[in-house]
C-alpha cells in the first residue's frame, strides 16, 4: 500500500510540473497551512478494480494552473477553471491506474465531475483507501482514492 | 506544407495546448478546426478536407475509439492520419489502437513529442518539407 501512495504522490507531482508548469513547495511547513478549500473534482474508473478518485484543491493552486495551462496571463474564466481542473483529475487519474494492476491492465475511466468543494462528504464512498497530499507553491492537493470493488493489494511492483 | 487539422478533445484547454504545441514547434498550420467529440468531428470531416487529425479517446456522446473505426469505415476519409492524445496507458488497448494505424501521443506531452509524431505520422516538417511517412 506505501508503494501505491508513493506512486499517488510521483504521479501527481509530475502531472503538476509537466500540465501546469509547478513545482512541489519549497516552503517548510507548507503540510501544515491551514489553506481554504478552493475545488474539488472525482473520476470514476472501472476495469480490474472499480472506484473513484477525489481531488480536493486547497490555497490558490486553481487560478494558477489554469493560467500555466492555457499560457495566459489573462483571469481565467469559471469555465476555464473547471475545465482545467476535469482535465487533472482525467491525466492524473489516468496515470496512476496502471500502477494498480500493471500496464496490461485494461481500465475505463470515466467523465471528470466538478464536486462542489464545501459540500464533498456526499460524493465520498467510505473511507480512502489511499490518501496522499501534495504540498505545491500555491497551496496543497489533497489526494484520495475509494475502491468500490476488488482490492489493491494484488498492486504491481 | 500548411496542415489543415482537426483537433477533438472535450476540454477546450487541452485543444489549445495542442494547437499551441504545434505552433511552438514551427509546425505551419492553415485552417484550424476543433470538436468536443467524435460526432462533432465527423461532421467537420464531412465538410472539410483535414490533413492530420488528433483525438482524445475519453470524451462524451462519441468517444475517440468510436471516431476512428467510424473514419477506417468511411472510403473517402479512411485514410486520415490521425494522432491519439491520451491518457490511456494499458499497453493492450494502445497495441489495438496503433492496428487502427493510429499514433500515440501519451498525456502530458511536450511539444516535441507531439511535433515529431506528426513528422512521422505526414512527414511534414516545422521548416514546411515533407520527408517520408510511416505508422
Amino acid at each position: 500500500m506505501e508503494r501505491l501512495q508513493m506512486h499517488l504522490f510521483k504521479t501527481a507531482l509530475q502531472i503538476f510540473e509537466e500540465l501546469g508548469f509547478m513545482l512541489p513547495s519549497a516552503e517548510a511547513g507548507q503540510e501544515e497551512k491551514d489553506f481554504s478549500p478552493e475545488a474539488a473534482v472525482s473520476i470514476d474508473f472501472s476495469g480490474p478494480i472499480k472506484g473513484m478518485m477525489l481531488i480536493i484543491l486547497r490555497g490558490r493552486i486553481l487560478s494558477a494552473l489554469t493560467g500555466n495551462m492555457l499560457g495566459d496571463d489573462a483571469p481565467p474564466t469559471q469555465f476555464q477553471r473547471e475545465d482545467a481542473l476535469r482535465e487533472l483529475a482525467n491525466v492524473i487519474c489516468g496515470n496512476l491506474l496502471p500502477h494498480l494492476r500493471g500496464s496490461n491492465a485494461v481500465f475505463d475511466i470515466g467523465i471528470p465531475q466538478v464536486r462542489d468543494v464545501h459540500n464533498i462528504q456526499h460524493c465520498r464512498l467510505g473511507e480512502p483507501a489511499i490518501r496522499q497530499e501534495v504540498a505545491l507553491e500555491y497551496g496543497r492537493t489533497d489526494l484520495q482514492l475509494f475502491i468500490t470493488q476488488g482490492s489493491l493489494l494484488q498492486e504491481s511492483k | 506544407m500548411a496542415l489543415n487539422i482537426l483537433v477533438v478533445d472535450d476540454s477546450s484547454i487541452i485543444r489549445s495546448i495542442v494547437i499551441r504545441s504545434l505552433k511552438m514547434s514551427g509546425l505551419q498550420l492553415n485552417q484550424v478546426h476543433q470538436a468536443e467529440n467524435g460526432r462533432e468531428a465527423l461532421g467537420i470531416l464531412e465538410n472539410n478536407w483535414i490533413d492530420l487529425a488528433f483525438v482524445d479517446i475519453n470524451m462524451p456522446i462519441m468517444n475517440g475509439i468510436e471516431l476512428i473505426e467510424a473514419v477506417r469505415r468511411n472510403p473517402s476519409i479512411s485514410d486520415l492520419p490521425i494522432i491519439v492524445v491520451s491518457t490511456e496507458s494499458s499497453t493492450i488497448r494502445i497495441e489495438m489502437l496503433k492496428e487502427k494505424k493510429v499514433r500515440f501521443v501519451h498525456k502530458p506531452f511536450s511539444p516535441e513529442v507531439l511535433c515529431e509524431a506528426v513528422i512521422q505520422l505526414t512527414g511534414v516538417t516545422p521548416n514546411g518539407t515533407s520527408s517520408d511517412a510511416s505508422f
